[in-house]
């Protein structure tokens, strides 16, 4: 990955605070087959749009979480602890950031290319939300950048499919008859305080 | 167990002395407590305390939902605690003189005070009404910082997340998944105290939820303005008039499937209770109340009304379930909170204060709930999901004016904080719920069965497990 690429990281973020520990010592292991290792060469390149950067966290965290289950590593309290697991603090030490990422700042945790940290919002063990601060680099402001649904996958996509249209309505709805078609039936006249009888 | 006063030799064993001479007390150990569970509750009939002459009992659960920034409800009011408070929080501290006052007991020099937007619950606080439960949350069993350290303990599932949080909460077991709620296998065992009521004794105004379902109790269903009933069923204009022969005797016929039969089942009980609960809804409130015109004004006021008219229902125990959702205050927590929290301390107030006009203040305990609180320190903007909070109850039969649990210092340097200002629990969420299912007369002994780590907090028939409760 071209460094060039990369936002410098501002001061402020990159001042070490005291206690921070990122794990050096890890033993990595490939990530298994059903998580191919996480392409990074466009993350926060101007290959891409910063738009994409949330998408492929997204999408990492998706591979991740595939092959970590959620309850087999520490909870994530704040972006530190993602980039943690990330670095392979987890059950498996399967390692989904290079070592000396350029977006992970010294103090332990991964900036947008904005050079502030992600805000990350936890739904669920395994649903995962991620948020830029954007250009102005202020959270929660109308420039943030974060998470969307996951796109479908291509092959499922709603694009690919040609649903026959529907039949015209028919002209009027006509009320079930009566099992003893013989027998006369009045129907009493709605109260006029009755609501409208919708179709049914 | 005492000894059956008439024994008559060979007499063949009713379902009701079997159970009673079975020996439950020895079948609390842990690992087969599913296996009891899954034995429809084996404790249920011979467990329960017969309730006395017109006793009655009913919590009421006000669920938080979005994580409540507690520390900005319950806030250190003297100088250095709030030096603290203030520096801790930067841009979300609230300021020192804006709080209001508890005159709070065995604080031993502490001073706290209340978010402004509450005065009503301040003035529950100071009348002893209400109290409060400090540094609360979900534990699977004591939990050290040395111990969070050194992953030397089991944690929470899910930790920090909405879902999982909100589920433990709701089943009080935070090393599993499941559906089946504290409150629901509360019920499994005192539902028999309700013998004859077709409805429900857990009464839900916010839909379905995990803590009052069970595994034979389900909640029944209602809302702030009424309840759900089979669309035009026995309307007599139009159409309609053929629909509830037909219906009757769908549900008069005998299925040969199981499940064709438990639907109609079903079908037919909810029939039943929506018929016993329609002169409920009619009904008003003795002394009329005044609540405010919000969501969470108007579902207290339906659980007054439900709780006024127990008796035409039949029961002696209830639960209620109310959720106030909108607390996941990433940003603007600070206006937000001035609105929200000012909601609940009036409608609360207000329902207290209909308790008391009905005569049933002594007899129903309202009591919080949330995911989690948030983080000490800010985002720029609001709060992130953390851990321990402070939840209040209140009722008649609160030791009021009291903080329970240990209110922790908010100090960054707190060995608690694990990172952000969230906070390590001191007192679990176990032992908060075993003094309200206690106090619901669940059996000591029967404990386990409904919140299964409390002897990892509390030994069943030691002292109350908080105190709060008289």
């Amino acid at each position: 990955m071209p460094a060039s690429d990369h936002p410098t990281v501002p001061a402020a973020a990159t001042a070490p605070k005291p206690g921070t520990q990122i794990p050096t010592n890890v033993i990595t292991k490939p990530m298994p087959p059903t998580s191919p290792p996480a392409d990074w060469q466009n993350f926060q390149t101007s290959r891409q749009a910063p738009a994409d950067d949330i998408r492929q966290l997204e999408e990492f965290w998706s591979q991740f979480r595939q092959s970590v289950p959620p309850d087999s590593h520490r909870p994530i309290l704040e972006n530190r602890d993602l980039v943690r697991i990330w670095s392979g603090d987890n059950r498996d030490h399967i390692r989904l950031l290079p070592e000396n990422f350029p977006a992970v700042s010294p103090d332990g945790l991964l900036l947008d290319r904005w050079g502030v940290p992600y805000h990350l919002h936890q739904m669920s063990s395994s649903d995962l939300d991620f948020r830029s601060a954007g250009p102005d680099r202020e959270l929660f402001t109308d420039d943030d950048l974060v998470s969307t649904p996951m796109p479908m996958p291509r092959e499922i996509s709603a694009l690919d499919f040609q649903p026959d249209p529907l039949p015209p309505p028919p002209d009027s709805i006509s009320e079930p008859s009566p099992v003893d078609t013989e027998a006369t039936v009045d129907f009493p006249t709605a109260p006029t305080d009755s609501p409208v009888l919708d179709q049914e | 167990m005492k000894p059956d006063p008439n024994p008559v030799p060979g007499a063949a064993l009713s379902r009701r002395r079997f159970l009673r001479q079975g020996g439950c007390a020895a079948l609390t150990a842990l690992p087969i407590l599913n296996t009891i569970l899954n034995l429809r509750l084996f404790t249920s009939v011979a467990g329960a305390a017969e309730p006395g002459p017109g006793e009655y009992r009913a919590l009421v659960c006000l669920f938080l939902s979005g994580g409540n920034d507690s520390f900005n409800m319950l806030v250190p009011r003297g100088s250095s605690e709030y030096a603290e408070y203030a520096l801790t929080r930067s841009d979300l501290a609230l300021p020192q003189e804006s709080l209001l006052a508890l005159n709070a007991q065995g604080l031993d020099g502490l001073e706290l005070g209340l978010h402004p937007a509450m005065p009503q619950l301040q003035g529950l606080f100071n009348s002893g009404k209400a109290a409060f439960v400090a540094n609360v949350g979900t534990l699977i069993q004591p939990t050290t910082r040395m111990q969070w350290d050194n992953e030397s303990v089991p944690l929470p599932l899910g930790l920090f997340s909405h879902s999982d949080q909100i589920e433990q909460w709701q089943t009080s077991i935070p090393d599993a998944r499941t559906a089946i709620g504290w409150g629901g296998r509360m019920a499994d065992i005192l539902r028999d105290l309700n013998p004859d009521s077709p409805v429900s004794m857990n009464i839900s105004l916010s839909g379905n939820n995990v803590w009052q379902s069970g595994l034979q109790v389900v909640q029944y269903t209602i809302n702030d303005w009424g309840i759900p009933g089979l669309d035009r069923y026995g309307a007599n204009w139009g159409a309609h008039p053929f629909r509830k022969p037909v219906i009757d005797s769908q549900m008069a016929r005998e299925y040969d499937d199981f499940f064709s039969q438990t639907f109609m089942q079903s079908k037919n009980d909810a029939m039943e209770a929506y018929e016993v609960f329609s002169a409920v809804i009619e009904s008003e409130i003795p002394g009329n109340p005044v609540f405010p015109d919000t969501q969470l004004g108007r579902s207290l006021q339906q659980v007054a009304r439900t709780i006024a008219n127990r008796s035409t229902i039949g029961h002696v125990r209830q639960t209620f379930f109310v959720n106030a959702g909108g607390w996941d205050h990433h940003d603007e927590v600070i206006n937000a909170q001035n609105e929200m929290l000012a909601d609940v301390s009036a409608a609360v107030a207000a329902f207290e204060q209909a308790m008391e006009t009905i005569g049933t203040a002594n007899q129903v305990t309202l009591f919080t709930a949330s995911d989690f609180a948030r983080t000490l320190t800010s985002n720029g903007r609001g709060s992130d999901h953390a851990w321990g909070g402070n939840h209040f109850v209140v009722g008649g039969a609160v030791n009021g004016q009291r903080i329970y649990g240990e209110y922790p210092s908010l100090a960054e340097s707190n060995p608690l904080n694990v990172g952000r200002g969230s906070l390590i629990p001191t007192t679990s969420a176990d032992e908060y719920f075993a003094e309200l299912a206690l106090w619901m007369g669940v059996p000591p002994g029967s404990l386990p069965l409904v919140l299964p780590n409390i002897s990892n907090f509390y030994s069943p028939g030691s002292s109350p497990p908080l105190g709060f409760l008289a």
